[in-house]
């Protein structure tokens, strides 16, 4: 990626203040309301070192959880949950076989998050309107109006939203929204040292994928393909696309991602006229049997 | 229950950092039967005002939850503020109160 010129302004470790539109400086991206803003995560270059893990919890003073020992390889994190709102899967398999030694193992690692869906199935369960769609296309989760009811932790399909047993809260992923108002990129994004997190403005992000895509196809790596992009894998049943999508060379599955993710609010019709059928239907039932009775 | 004094120097929707007179920081989370509520806690982290924090543990988790905030002073007196390391799971200098 070119040094944006303005890069030259700020040469100094120390400086006054926060450097307006840092954003601009680190993405290339200057933060706008009324975009649409999002991740995209290369799996191909994530080394799993987990600062995003870190830079996460440092900006949004989340708390360490899971104290024990998972078992689970590297993963010390388990899953996403009210207190951790990035996590990396580490998944042991054979990515390489034509290159590896038998003893060798190799690993394929994805950092996940909030998918900050288009059409987001928490939001649309959201009874009380907490969870709202920001200026910058992200959803975000209110604090002050969110009441604990829980109905976004089922309506999410991919498991990312949870409710706090401490606050009784529904926490996720802001897509560091207070950081997007100050013109900064996500502390995730800033901190990831491979660039594997890409952070900035959705089309120009699905064309890097794109490009990405094909570059990775070239070199051999045939398996690679995009989740969450536009009518693609990962963005079916309704959802149309991910503000954050994943480029994986593996089954969705394999990183513990749905298939086919669904809306829930897709099944209301059917579940209502199966519903009003069967009542129908035994209305129509009770009326034969006493008429016969008679 | 326990408690601790100092200043609010950080706070993320219910969450905030507590740095005690030894400049130690302490990790918090209001707890749902709090007597105030989040958007209260930005003010205290503004003002830097001296507070009491009454806690218990939180069950696997590196933090405390918070039950209980009293004001003690509206500007905080001139502490030697150090930086804070990570919030510690147990202080050792914490205040034992029934």
């Amino acid at each position: 990626m070119e040094m944006h010129p303005r890069v030259l302004d700020y040469t100094h470790s120390d400086l006054d203040g926060v450097i307006p539109d840092e954003a601009e400086l680190t993405t290339g991206f200057r933060i706008v309301p009324g975009s649409s803003y999002g991740f995209f995560t290369d799996t191909t270059v994530c080394i799993g070192c987990k600062a995003c893990e870190v830079a996460c919890k440092e900006w949004n003073n989340l708390p360490a959880d899971h104290l024990g020992l998972t078992g689970d390889s590297y993963d010390n994190t388990g899953a996403l949950s009210a207190n951790t709102w990035r996590h990396v899967n580490f998944i042991e398999s054979a990515v390489r076989t034509d290159l590896e030694q038998p003893f060798q193992s190799g690993w394929l690692m994805m950092s996940d998050v909030c998918k900050h869906c288009h059409n987001a199935p928490c939001l649309e369960a959201c009874p009380t309107g907490a969870l709202f769609r920001t200026e910058f296309d992200t959803v975000v989760v209110q604090q002050d109006i969110c009441n604990g009811c829980g109905y976004c932790v089922p309506a999410c399909p991919f498991g990312v939203v949870d409710v706090s047993t401490l606050d009784g809260k529904a926490h996720k992923c802001t897509l560091c929204y207070d950081r997007l108002k100050g013109g900064l990129e996500p502390a995730c994004a800033k901190a990831c040292p491979t660039d594997s997190i890409q952070f900035g403005e959705i089309s120009e992000l699905h064309l890097r994928a794109h490009q990405r895509v094909t570059e990775l196809q070239e070199a051999g790596v045939a398996s690679a393909y995009l989740y969450g992009m536009p009518d693609g894998p990962g963005a079916t049943g309704g959802l149309e696309h991910l503000n954050a999508f994943f480029l994986l060379t593996a089954r969705p599955e394999v990183y513990n991602l749905p298939t086919a993710p669904t809306r829930p609010a897709n099944r209301v019709v059917p579940s209502l006229a199966a519903g009003l059928a069967a009542v129908a239907g035994l209305a129509l039932a009770a009326v034969a049997i006493f008429s016969r009775a008679q | 229950m326990q408690s601790i004094q100092g200043i609010v120097t950080i706070v993320q929707e219910g969450r905030f950092q507590l740095v005690d007179e030894h400049g130690v920081g302490h990790h918090f989370l209001l707890s749902h039967r709090a007597s105030l509520e989040p958007e209260q806690l930005p003010g205290l982290q503004r003002d830097q005002a001296l507070v009491r924090v009454w806690f218990e543990a939180a069950p696997d988790l590196i933090g405390h939850v918070a039950a209980r905030i009293d004001l003690l002073a509206a500007t905080a007196p001139k502490m030697p503020l150090h930086p804070a390391p990570a919030a510690s799971p147990a202080p050792a200098h914490v205040q034992e109160t029934v």
